[in-house]
């Protein structure tokens, strides 16, 4: 089951890897006399209401998507493993930490996109636009994962190990560089995979706001948007396509994960 | 005699620490969630400048910076003296009292709420225990990968499909909230069921429902009581878009609206009322947890 | 035989040949008014509750865009303009039974004219410093003077609801069709039938309907999903995709009823102290530069694409729709790639290998702004972007929420061009004053000018000043005229298109007049009624 999740996760991946080669036509090409156009031979998953092929954004898209959403979850899970692994030197840290992380998760972040992209120059790239989006939700990410990695390092340091490592004289960093980190490392991979779709179904919400990539830039954020007129739906199958590949590629995440821990 | 006096002050001192950290935390987000407003653009926009009958005189008044504004933390201190005397201020864009406008929406949402929670739990606990209790490996396959696909939606899209289909925002709620509860109950169901003291009772003919009774869900119950507390932080997270994309007349959505028109005071009090309920949802969490290593 | 005769009456009337009693109309609006004070109404959905509650002296009838009667039975007006004298209907009582008498329209006039109030119905009034002077002459006739002559003044009283004096109720005692009986939070306002409403059908008093409920939706998605179900009974202002829907349908009525007032505009950040780069404001301010861009935006597509040819090409501020003020002599810029190269080439712009350069080699890439979240916009934005990359033009689209836009266009004007939609509530010049005006706050590309940074600018000042001064209807228009031109030349605005008025409604609703201008359904409510509800 796995290794079936890995190798559909690596398609995608490659695929989206080789668009240019891959996908039939530019992402922004315009076929404005055939705009949401049925499932052809010359465009296998239809037009969108712009006349783009649906096939080329989705490869196109991918490849943002999957560039963008494993950055952010990578800055997350590191800054949780740092701020764990700080919480976890001393009592009032911790509780520093517990406190942050309660407001991390409850404070209207939303309104600190918003400036960060108002600080944005007006012809910054669109792939730039979406990095400081990414970056900075990744950034504020860090609050989930962190509580669950701190209770964790809790139950490793009342281990035996690590006592007998604290007896032979093993302090500090390279406490928690030789002895602790390594123990966390398949929960900090676990924790990754799961931020991986959390991100990538926040860029389809951020679309929403103006936050997400710009266009013609295509992402799989914005492709979902098509969705909102669920008639289209029933007439048009092929407008799916965007949003089966996301839940497949998701799933395939989960299950790489859940696997993981079996594991483990 | 002597170990317990001295406990008691102890359990006290450590009961007010944790107040004590709790109002730090709220107030710390009260002022925080003001601040992410205040620099937020637009603020102190409104958008009736772009109204093209109003004179040069109208829009110049209107393009005024709110008071509230002016000087975050003298708002702020004025706004902790009214909350003392139960006045949340008034809302920038709608000019009535927030605490009217929570008031109107609040039942709204807390039913909503309070429906999708029980649905999913109820769900949930049933779904895992039936498992549990007949114990087929084709149904724990199916099942989990039902939840699986419906973790994998989008939650604004699982609230449109619900819609839809004629569902209520409680059943969107639902949906989201039912698969993440799932993955938790079924998978410390599983950890009980496979207990030592479990594979003794089967060894001795108890039947099912039983075991799952007495020897799965008793001892799982901290745990669970803890999982409720964050639940209630993870509904009260979905209900906001949830509300906003059903167009129901909760609270989410008038925050959803505040959001936009970039409400200072409306945002001040939600953010608190959030604070308050995540902070509260983790610190049940937190005792949960010490109660069961204590038990253990 | 007597009874028979009796019988076939009875029996025809129940086979729907006449008007219908009763029943409760259900349609969405699309936000809760901020207020519900008629002097306040800044929206749409503010409006519309005007509209259906609210009692005025005349109104412009929305099909033949005429001036009617309403509780004003006739009027006057000066030959000067500086006055109108209006002779009210007599035994007219608000809703709550109070009489209605000259004394209301004088306390209205002064509750709307409050410097404090900032209402948009109060500013269009005025015109000088002096204040509007109201005079009583007796309990049925008032006269309203103006410090300054107002050509067409008397259609704005169209957006003013008369209050009473002397209600307990204060503004909730109304004189139109219906009066609020419920408002529930950010789900519907419940109207019923104001008892006292003075229309008759010659024997019982209108409207026909029992009750009006506007239900608060912003989702179209799911005011389209309620309308199928048969929650609501009319839908309006819809896009292309939900009209496609509703006609593939065929359950419904329909009416494509042409193009309305609204359109989509793009302009160009003209202000001279806009944080650009001074190569930036220097392509603005060529006129070449405009109209080059303009005749590379492929109109006929953004009209055939976007709204599936349910929307005209764009020529001015007036559609086609104003019937009197349109300058019929206008044709919409074509699209001519040529004429856009000329126009470049003699402003020293060349294309160096599919890039376009200015005269000192800048190569010429600017972002055009809109709001987040409104699709056809969005697309309309792709869609240029792809036509001025013809040019070798670089446009970048940046969505922006609406009040971060707002800030951007109304006060930091940290902007290149924007692309929004265009509102027009008044269908006289006259209700745009502040927008022709160089010294208006909502002169798009250069507000609040001390002086008018070009002559053209200082001609359409004249022009407007000259056209609000005088009294004759064609001597306005033959002015008017020349300010359209103007800007058709200077091209400071881009007028890309206007939408056409898509509306649908169940066919148990009768007597339905659909017109272009808002409310575009339910103008005649008083006299639409539903068959076989009770």
């Amino acid at each position: 089951m796995r290794k079936a999740a890995v190798i559909l996760l690596a398609a995608v991946f490659a695929l989206s890897l080789l668009a240019d080669f891959v996908a039939p036509y530019s992402y922004a090409t315009q076929f404005r006399d055939a705009p949401n156009g049925a499932a052809s031979r010359s465009h296998p998953l239809g037009t969108d209401a712009l006349g783009r092929d649906r096939f080329s954004r989705l490869l196109y898209g991918a490849r943002v998507s999957l560039l963008l959403a494993p950055s952010a979850a990578l800055v997350s899970v590191v800054l949780a493993l740092v701020i764990a692994l700080l919480a976890a030197s001393s009592g009032w840290c911790e509780r520093l930490l517990l406190a942050a992380a309660d407001l991390f998760l409850s404070l209207p972040w939303i309104f600190l996109l918003l400036a960060a992209r108002a600080l944005l120059p007006l012809n910054a790239p669109s792939l730039a636009a979406a990095l400081v989006s990414f970056g900075l939700l990744g950034a504020l990410g860090w609050a989930g994962p962190s509580r669950v990695m701190l209770a964790a390092l809790k139950q490793h340091l009342g281990s035996d190990f690590v006592l007998l490592a604290r007896a032979s004289g093993c302090r500090g960093t390279r406490l928690a560089l030789v002895h602790l980190a390594p123990n966390l490392i398949p929960l900090v991979s676990a924790q990754f995979l799961i931020a991986i779709p959390a991100y990538l179904l926040a860029e389809a919400n951020l679309g929403l706001l103006g936050l997400g990539v710009p266009e013609p830039l295509p992402s799989w954020g914005s492709l979902l948007r098509e969705l909102e007129s669920v008639p289209a739906m029933i007439t048009h199958p092929w407008v799916l396509a965007p949003a089966v590949i996301l839940i497949l590629v998701v799933a395939c995440l989960y299950w790489a994960v859940s696997a993981d821990k079996h594991n483990v | 005699m002597n170990a317990h006096s001295r406990l008691c002050p102890r359990w006290l001192a450590s009961v007010g620490k944790r107040l004590a950290w709790f109002a730090a935390v709220l107030l710390a987000g009260g002022i925080l969630g003001g601040a992410l407003v205040r620099m937020a653009p637009g603020f102190g926009i409104d958008e009736r400048v772009l109204d093209a009958r109003l004179t040069n005189n109208s829009v110049a008044e209107l393009s005024k910076v709110p008071a509230e504004g002016s000087n975050l933390a003298i708002y702020y201190w004025h706004y902790l003296g009214g909350l003392l005397r139960g006045d949340l201020g008034n809302s920038i864009s709608l000019g009535r009292p927030v605490r009217a406008l929570l008031a109107e929406r609040l039942g709204v949402s807390l039913r909503s709420l309070a429906a999708g929670l029980a649905m999913a739990w109820v769900l949930a606990f049933s779904v895992a225990l039936l498992l549990e209790i007949h114990r087929r490996a084709l149904w724990d396959r199916a099942l989990s990968l039902a939840a699986g696909v419906l973790l994998c939606i989008p939650a604004a899209l699982l609230a449109l499909g619900c819609l839809q289909l004629g569902g209520s925002p409680a059943l969107a709620l639902a949906a989201i909230l039912f698969p993440r509860f799932f993955k938790y109950v079924h998978s410390l169901a599983r950890n009980a069921a496979s207990a030592p003291h479990v594979f003794a009772a089967y060894a001795f003919g108890e039947r099912g429902v039983r075991i799952a009774g007495l020897h799965v869900v008793a001892p799982a119950l901290p745990e669970l009581l803890a999982l409720a507390g964050v639940s209630v932080s993870l509904a009260v997270g979905a209900t906001i878009p949830v509300e906003a994309l059903c167009d129901s007349p909760g609270v989410g959505q008038l925050v959803w609206q505040a959001a936009l028109a970039r409400d200072l005071p409306v945002i001040v009090n939600v953010t608190l009322l959030v604070t308050a309920v995540t902070a509260a949802a983790n610190l049940a969490a937190d005792v949960g947890r010490t109660l069961r290593e204590v038990g253990s | 035989m007597r009874s028979a005769a009796l019988f076939f009456l009875v029996a025809l009337n129940a086979a729907g040949s006449g008007p219908q009693w009763g029943g409760e109309l259900r349609f969405c609006i699309r936000s809760q008014p901020r207020s519900l004070h008629p002097a306040l109404a800044d929206s749409e959905s503010a409006e519309t509750f005007r509209y259906l509650t609210g009692g005025v002296l005349i109104r412009v009838n929305r099909v033949t865009q005429e001036i009617e009667p309403e509780l004003a039975a006739s009027w006057n007006v000066s030959k000067d303009g500086r006055s109108i004298v209006f002779h009210l209907r007599t035994g007219v009582c608000f809703s709550d039974g109070t009489p209605f008498s000259a004394d209301d329209v004088a306390y209205t006039m002064q509750v709307l004219m409050d410097p404090n109030l900032h209402s948009p119905a109060g500013d269009s009034f005025r015109s000088g410093s002096a204040p509007i002077q109201t005079i009583v002459r007796d309990k049925s006739t008032v006269e309203i003077r103006f410090p300054e002559p107002i050509a067409g003044a008397l259609r704005l009283f169209d957006q003013v609801a008369i209050l009473s004096r002397n209600s307990p109720l204060h503004e909730a005692a109304v004189l139109g069709p219906f009066r609020l009986a419920e408002l529930k939070a950010g789900s519907y306002l419940q109207l019923t039938r104001n008892p006292n409403y003075w229309k008759t059908d010659g024997v019982r008093r209108l409207p026909y309907l029992d009750a009006v409920r506007l239900k608060i939706q912003q989702n179209r998605e799911l005011e389209l999903l309620r309308f199928e179900r048969g929650e609501l009974d009319l839908l309006s202002g819809m896009d292309a995709e939900q009209f496609a829907r509703i006609v593939s349908r065929g359950k419904a009525w329909f009416r494509d009823a042409g193009p309305a007032l609204e359109g989509e505009i793009l302009w160009f950040n003209l202000n001279p102290s806009a944080p650009l780069p001074d190569y930036e404001k220097r392509w603005f301010a060529s006129r070449n530069f405009r109209r080059a861009i303009s005749h590379a935006i492929r109109r006929e597509d953004l009209c055939r694409v976007i709204y599936e040819g349910h929307a005209q090409a764009g020529v001015g501020p007036f559609s086609a729709a104003n019937r009197f003020w349109f300058n019929q002599k206008l044709k919409p810029h074509a699209f001519d790639l040529r004429r856009a190269q000329e126009l470049l080439a003699a402003d020293g712009f060349r294309k160096e290998g599919g890039t376009l350069r200015d005269s000192a080699g800048h190569i010429v890439e600017f972002s055009v702004i809109t709001n987040s979240g409104n699709r056809a916009r969005e697309r309309a934005a792709a869609m240029i972007q792809q036509d001025l990359a013809a040019l070798g033009i670089r446009l970048n689209v940046v969505t922006l929420d609406f009040p971060a836009l707002v800030q951007r266009i109304t006060g930091t004007f940290r902007y290149e061009t924007c692309l929004l939609g265009l509102v027009n509530v008044d269908l006289d010049p006259n209700g745009q004053m502040n927008v022709w005006l160089s010294s208006g706050a909502h002169h798009p590309w250069n507000p609040n000018q001390t002086s008018p940074a070009t002559t053209w600018e200082a001609e359409i000042d004249r022009l407007m000043r000259a056209q609000a001064a005088n009294m004759d209807p064609g001597r306005r228009k033959t002015l008017f005229d020349r300010v359209q031109e103007i800007v058709w030349e200077e091209a400071p605005v881009l007028y890309l298109l206007n939408m056409n008025a898509l509306v649908a409604a169940s066919p148990a609703l009768h007597n339905l007049a659909p017109a272009v201008l808002r409310p575009q359904l339910v103008w005649n409510v008083d006299r639409l009624y539903l068959e076989g509800r009770p």
